[in-house]
């Protein structure tokens, strides 16, 4: 079964609006991360920051895969088939799989709070393996992401238990939105709807997190 | 029966110490002060020196701490970064 996914036509151009929106955001994100790390040298605020910025390119380039494909999509083609693309296309897919994993993994390893090398190019390794190594890549890599996103919501569960701050509930419901938009796209990705879910899920995450860090810096202006 | 202090905490409590006493304090009197083991007080101190957060001096009575610049900052900052910190489940 090839990655399939259907674009509405009435929604080609939002969906690449809000994948440059999530890219802002998640820059910003990884930007007060820097800053923070900056201030207080925690090796884990630096991984997390780096975390957030290979999402961040991760969408940036999937935006731009996005715009290059709208073409093909206009003229009447309501299906994105993912394993018929080459070139430049392939090139950008490859790269937003690979950040995205990657920036999902760092992340990982920051809410671990370990300093161990060579774990997290193990935790790197594995998963881009799996996905180097699978015919269908788009489903491997939707579900390595379900599986390191319920990691890092398992986490930040944790830690709300502990402190029992809005922030982080908005931090866990955040990740929850995304967890649940990768795995509306493994299930539901014959559905045009699906496309359009998966990108509001998305939105409503990054808001969250957009009002986290405004909730979190403003106190302290 | 008071909250475990998490790392940032520590560093927090450390520097304070440190501050009060510019220059003049011993290792023994942040021991006291911070409430912390000798060991763990020891790994503590050898970091925030990596980090530039405090300078050991020499002296005829030993050696003394004082904060730098850095380490004024992470106090003056510690609020937001705790927050940021605590808000995203890094701690």
């Amino acid at each position: 079964m090839a990655s399939v996914y259907y674009v509405p036509q009435w929604f080609i151009g939002f969906d690449i609006m809000l994948e440059f929106l999530f890219a802002i955001v998640t820059a910003i994100v990884a930007i007060i991360a820097a800053r923070m790390y900056q201030i207080s040298q925690e090796k884990n605020i630096l991984h997390f920051s780096r975390g957030f910025l290979c999402i961040s390119l991760s969408y940036f380039i999937w935006a731009i895969v996005n715009i290059s494909i709208v073409k093909e999509l206009i003229a009447g083609s309501p299906a994105v088939i993912l394993e018929k693309l080459s070139g430049f296309w392939l090139i950008g897919i490859y790269a937003y799989l690979f950040l995205f994993i990657a920036g999902l993994v760092t992340i990982v390893y920051a809410t671990l709070n370990i300093k161990r090398g060579d774990i997290y190019y193990l935790l790197l390794a594995l998963p881009l393996i799996a996905i180097g190594g699978a015919y269908q890549k788009i489903l491997i890599f939707r579900i390595v992401s379900v599986f390191l996103l319920a990691f890092i919501i398992y986490r930040e569960l944790l830690a709300f238990m502990q402190s029992k701050k809005v922030n982080t509930l908005f931090v866990t419901l955040a990740f929850t939105f995304i967890f649940i938009s990768h795995v509306d796209l493994i299930f539901l990705t014959m559905r045009p709807t699906a496309y359009v879910l998966s990108h509001l899920l998305e939105l409503g995450a990054y808001a969250l997190l957009a009002i986290t860090l405004f909730r979190a810096l403003k106190k302290h202006d | 029966m008071t909250k475990k202090r998490n790392r940032l905490e520590i560093i927090r409590d450390i520097l304070e110490v440190i501050k009060t006493k510019q220059g003049r304090i011993k290792p023994t009197h942040i021991l006291y002060k911070s409430n912390l083991s000798y060991i763990m007080m020891e790994e503590y101190l050898s970091e925030l020196k990596e980090k530039e957060f405090i300078e050991e001096l020499s002296s005829g009575n030993g050696k003394t701490y004082r904060v730098t610049e850095k380490g004024l900052t992470y106090l003056d900052k510690y609020k937001m970064v705790s927050e940021f910190t605590s808000s995203f489940g890094l701690n």
